[in-house]
């Protein structure tokens, strides 16, 4: 994530199996809320303990980024059923 | 009640890795619910001497009633014999040893050596698969993983020895359950952190070919997320009773000792105190 850290225009999700102690912390530190957004590739559970986690590193506001807006924001209009 | 068999306290030399004070680790274990742990002194696994380590680990455990320590022991090291009597004096649920992060044979006559002792001793052993993906481990971390055939052979040794393995995958649990003898299998416990939760099948499928008695809630933490092992948990379709067996109860079947201390009330760790110091 450090090699994205100055690239605005590159998002970071939060997809995969790892559920390393310290690595959503870096992603914050990195991109911050605006640039992260949620996934859970295969691995629900670990997606939805990803999401636990950051609902007490994050406001409601910026969990709210993560979790969708920032999803909302750069996929193209009507990408979701709710759009 | 929740317990979590697998959690570390203290600095991991590969990487910055927060929440690893006594503190940091009881907020954890508020913020998913844990009652208690079993800990054990992270860096010491890492030293020449992992027991070392463990006059800090009691000293911190008498500090918090919730945390339970879980000290480590090198066999191939002299005065390995007092670091079990001393953990059975303080009342330790479980003592831990991890040959290939010591550079020691995981089936040698060291190792077997204190499997007999642990045995007859009636102290559990927790053993690590592995402390991190190994996709990701620091080029330096070169130790091996625990493989299935040392858990067999392990079991093997001692007709009492209990054992606990932390951080295995399906495959690991299928391999070595299948492979031992029905005795040999009812005295082995494993942690549900490495195993894939819902949508993937592991967990599922390990509770109802294996048995849900066989499996203890650890988490890895601050290594791994807590919150991992209590999602795979919300997801599966578990009844009350099994959850609760996997939370805690069949915890209290590896350490009936401790578990019946506490019933009666007895605080093991008040009682050790003193010799606690001493070692």
């Amino acid at each position: 994530v450090a090699t994205v850290r100055n690239l605005p225009n590159v998002f970071v999700d939060l997809s995969g199996s790892g559920v390393d102690g310290g690595m959503l912390e870096a992603c914050l530190e990195s991109v911050g809320p605006d640039r992260l957004v949620w996934g859970c590739d295969l691995t629900i559970d670990t997606g939805w303990a990803k999401l636990r986690y950051l609902q007490h590193l994050l406001g409601r506001t910026e969990l709210e980024l993560v979790s969708w807006r920032n999803a909302a924001r750069i996929f193209p209009p009507a990408a979701f059923p709710a759009d | 009640m929740r317990l979590d068999v697998n959690s570390f306290l203290g600095s991991y030399p590969f990487r910055r890795v927060p929440g690893t004070s006594p503190d940091a680790l009881l907020r954890a274990m508020d913020r998913v619910a844990v009652d208690e742990a079993w800990v054990s002194h992270l860096p010491g696994i890492f030293w020449r001497d992992p027991a070392a380590g463990n006059p800090w680990l009691y000293e911190t455990a008498l500090r918090h009633e919730r945390l339970h320590p879980v000290p480590a022991v090198h066999p191939g090291l002299a005065g390995w014999e007092q670091v079990l009597s001393e953990a059975k004096a303080a009342g330790a649920p479980a003592l831990r040893c991890d040959p290939t992060f010591y550079g020691i044979d995981p089936v040698g006559s060291e190792i077997q050596s204190l499997s007999r002792a642990c045995g007859a001793a009636g102290m559990p052993l927790v053993l690590a698969v592995r402390l991190e993906d190994a996709r990701q481990r620091h080029p330096n971390d070169r130790a091996s993983e625990l493989p299935p055939s040392a858990v067999r052979t392990l079991i093997r040794s001692d007709p009492a020895l209990r054992l606990v393995v932390t951080h295995a995958e399906r495959a690991f649990v299928e391999e070595v359950h299948f492979g031992s003898t029905p005795e040999e299998s009812g005295r082995i416990w494993w942690d549900i952190c490495w195993i894939w939760g819902p949508p993937e099948d592991h967990l599922e499928t390990l509770l109802r070919t294996i048995g849900s008695e066989r499996f203890v809630f650890g988490t890895g933490q601050p290594l791994r997320l807590p919150e991992t092992s209590v999602a795979k948990l919300d997801l599966l379709d578990l009844g009350a009773e099994q959850r609760a067996a996997i939370e805690s109860g069949n915890a209290s079947a590896v350490t009936p000792t401790l578990s019946e201390a506490k019933r009666s009330g007895r605080s093991s760790k008040q009682s050790s105190a003193p010799s606690l110091m001493s070692g």
